[in-house]
């Protein structure tokens, strides 16, 4: 019964799988429809968007941004203008790539700002002009430090014979582009089939046919792998799951970081947070490496106190790790700060208030939970008192950044956060450190440090790299000190993929196994 | 008539209030549902724009006024996650959902109808203590568990039935072929909610059922000398019926919404994903 079974299931999957080069991937959600105006989510809608359009440069593995639909990219002027020669790549409709529509893309991005991704990246552009059939020039009133990450590994090329009568992006459904695969079928809710571009400019695209179904659950995603009905999925493996697949013959792991963030977010307005020497003191006292090894179960990397990556290109190795204190030297120093023992152990301050404070966390994730438990265990000793308060996850970001709007003040003291993975790969130190509201739009602690302004506000505009590794280097060490949150970990990536049946997958730093490179040679 | 549908107007009306003031008494933004994780990166001009576009900057009552009129031409929006037409979705998942909810109720309808004639008929014998058990038992599982006991079993330790969908995406099947893949499909999804539905059916038909086989007609049944079975499925069962009718036309009712837990394990195409 069950050989028979496995022998069907088999057949079944061969049929599927194998012989028509079919490869079947799942992903958590409906994605809707394929077009720039269309799709949902960042990760992996963006990630599946990319594979029908194409950018004009595009993140290698490393995520350092190489010409992709351009041939050569070149910026003069200190960076504010840029030249961009195409290659000869044509559009699934067999039409060549031009310079016009590249011009009309950036424009119309401008025009139709449905999807605010594409609209914050044209937003800088003063002027694009066409110089030939596969040359353009884009000028910006002033140097874009990450302009190539940002904008032009960033933006998809449409074509601009389908796209120029368009007048509601939305509604439109012609998923024409010029990526390695193109979208025949999508199944509302269900599945999209992708077929390859034979012509593709890339190379050979590998498998024939792409089939990306829906699974929500994370639970049955990863039946269904077990059970060979999908061959990879874009859901990282849950740590718990880690051993049951790698002793798995059937099974290949792909590991690599991601660059998201998870932090905890001091109000720095708020005293005693208000004081660098008590945010010191709360960050000798917790120790993200008992995090990352009890809650992750060591499936993360530790977190640096200057916020970027150790694998990030601006990376700055001085910064180290944070200053652990004893439970005595912790005590001794908030003696120092004015806060003695109460009755209850709970210590107090000058003006008489309690070290009781409430940490907030986001109710539907449970490692951040898990994890503000821990940092209130660690805190404890010393005489201080997080209550972690589980928040749903809309309530929380209302308190901490309400209409993630900087100058809308904040209600909260402390809490768990965290920054999706572009924060850290076009290192938007300015965003997070800036004191000036309209600058500093992600400073949701309100940190204030004149030096760290007028280092961020240069990095942003600095294009030449050594230069901007100094500039970052230095603003790491600065944020180091003054700690306006304590960066706790960031997650490590692990993906499953079935051995055999398609072995091209490759982990693109930060991002994951759906990338282009998967599926060309 | 007036007088009569009043109330279940006033009803809808209720209905269709809560549905557009609740997610607008909840804290927080709308924005992230609007544009998604990329709303921390809008200015405040862009963002205002967003608001605006979707008439969310509009006073409440204006927004009201404009959502009542809106339904009352048949037009539902768009669904924030998928952005297509929300009628046009409900359209298309509607099928799937009454497939799915319908075959289950069938079928726990009648396996519940049998096993709670049977129960009763041999009242303390182990087929009705087992029975008995098992629907106690089954009543109070929480829907998602046999669906995941399902899946492991039949799908992964014996690969006999797909883990997710209604169809394999990739076979492109025709006729017969597709009609036996969408049963293949169906199997695990109806079965789990033909267990955690069974339990209500089973227990009211085997009560009902004690209940008349007590009555003195049954008695004067049997004294005529009928046999066993004419007496059961004639005489009691049809007047043990009523109750379990009700239940079955309640259950009805949920058809369209009982099945959400279930879709979500299985990933099936129903309305739940709107």
């Amino acid at each position: 019964m069950r050989h028979l079974s496995r022998l069907i299931f088999g057949l079944l999957l061969f049929l599927g799988m194998g012989k028509a080069q079919q490869l079947v991937l799942a992903i958590p959600a409906d994605e809707g429809f394929l077009t720039p105006f269309t799709y949902v989510t960042g990760y992996p809608g963006y990630n599946l968007l990319s594979l029908v359009y194409d950018t004009l440069m595009l993140p290698d593995l490393n995520g350092v941004p190489r010409p992709w639909l351009a041939e050569q990219v070149s910026s003069t002027n200190g960076g504010r203008e840029w030249t961009i020669r195409l290659k000869d790549a044509r559009w699934h409709d067999g039409k060549p790539v031009t310079a016009a529509d590249v011009q009309f893309s950036y424009e119309y991005y401008r025009r139709y700002p449905v999807v605010s991704r594409f609209t914050t990246a044209v937003r800088n552009i003063s002027q694009i002009r066409i110089l030939d059939n596969r040359t353009v020039q884009i000028s910006l009133p002033r140097p874009e430090a990450t302009f190539e990450l940002s904008t032009l590994a960033d933006v998809p090329i449409l074509p601009k014979h389908i796209w120029e009568n368009v007048t509601d992006p939305k509604a439109h459904r012609d998923p024409t582009g010029s990526g390695p695969f193109k979208l025949v079928e999508v199944r509302s809710g269900q599945s999209y089939r992708l077929e390859a571009n034979p012509e593709y400019f890339g190379g050979k695209v590998a498998p024939q046919s792409l089939v990306v179904v829906i699974i929500r659950e994370a639970a049955a995603t990863f039946q269904a792998l077990q059970a060979g009905q999908i061959a990879a999925s874009s859901r990282e493996l849950l740590p718990e799951l880690i051993p049951q697949f790698s002793n798995n013959p059937n099974f290949r792991l792909l590991r690599g970081a991601l660059f998201t963030s998870n932090l905890l977010q001091f109000n720095t307005t708020q005293p005693p947070f208000d004081q660098v020497a008590f945010r010191q003191v709360i960050a000798g006292l917790v120790d993200p490496k008992v995090i990352v090894e009890t809650v992750l179960l060591g499936q993360a990397t530790i977190g640096s106190p200057g916020f970027l990556h150790p694998q990030s290109a601006l990376y700055n190795p001085d910064v180290g790790g944070y200053t652990k204190l004893t439970v005595s030297e912790a005590e001794r120093r908030l003696e120092q700060l004015g806060f003695r023992r109460g009755p209850d152990g709970v210590r107090v301050g000058k003006d008489g208030r309690r070290l009781e404070f409430d940490l907030l966390a986001p109710a539907n994730n449970p490692l951040r939970l898990r994890a503000a438990e821990l940092i209130a265990q660690q805190a404890r000793p010393a005489g201080i008192v997080f209550q972690v308060r589980a928040l749903e996850p809309n309530t929380l970001t209302d308190r901490v950044w309400p209409e993630f709007d900087v100058s809308k003040g904040r209600n909260y003291a402390l809490a768990m956060f965290g920054w999706s993975a572009p924060v850290m790969t076009q290192a938007n130190l300015r965003g997070l450190f800036h004191s000036k509201p309209s600058l500093g739009n992600l400073n949701i602690g309100a940190y204030r440090n004149p030096t760290v302004d007028s280092l961020t506000e240069r990095l942003t505009t600095t294009v030449d790299p050594n230069e901007r590794r100094t500039l970052a280097a230095r603003v790491q060490s600065l944020v180091a000190r003054d700690l306006p949150f304590l960066t706790l970990w960031y997650p490590d990536a692990t993906y499953a993929v079935r051995a055999g049946v398609y072995d091209g997958w490759k982990f693109q730093r930060g991002q994951g196994i759906l990338n282009k490179f998967s599926f060309l040679p | 008539m007036l007088r009569r549908s009043l109330p279940h107007l006033l009803v809808l009306f209720m209905a269709l209030s809560l549905n557009f003031f609740l997610p607008r008494a909840m804290p927080g933004s709308p924005l992230p549902y609007l544009v998604g994780e990329e709303a921390a990166r809008l200015s405040p001009e862009e963002r205002a724009r967003v608001l605006a576009q979707y008439g969310l900057d509009k006073p409440l009552p204006e927004q009201f006024g404009l959502y009542l009129g809106r339904l009352a031409q048949g037009d539902l929006g768009r669904s924030l996650q998928s952005r297509e037409p929300v009628l046009k979705l409900i359209l298309e998942r509607l099928p799937w959902t009454l497939l799915l909810s319908g075959s289950a109720l069938v079928l726990a309808s009648a396996l519940g109808l049998l096993l709670g004639v049977l129960s009763a008929w041999y009242r303390g014998s182990l087929l009705d203590r087992f029975s008995f058990a098992g629907a106690v038992f089954l009543d109070a599982m929480p829907s998602f568990w046999p669906g995941m006991v399902l899946i492991a079993l039949f799908a992964v330790q014996w690969p006999l039935f797909p883990v997710f969908g209604a169809y394999t995406a990739w076979a492109n099947l025709q006729g017969l072929a597709l009609w036996v893949d969408v049963l293949r499909h169906l199997a695990l999804p109806a079965l789990t909610l033909t267990l955690t539905s069974l339990a209500g059916l089973y227990l009211v038909c085997r009560y009902a059922m004690l209940e008349t086989l007590g009555k003195d007609y049954i008695r004067t049944a049997r004294a005529k000398g009928l046999r066993e079975v004419q007496v059961i499925f004639k005489h009691a069962l049809r007047n043990a019926a009523l109750p379990v009718f009700t239940l079955f036309m309640l259950n009805l009712g949920s058809l369209v919404g009982g099945a959400v837990v279930v879709e979500t394990v299985f990933s099936y195409p129903g309305l739940v994903v709107c």
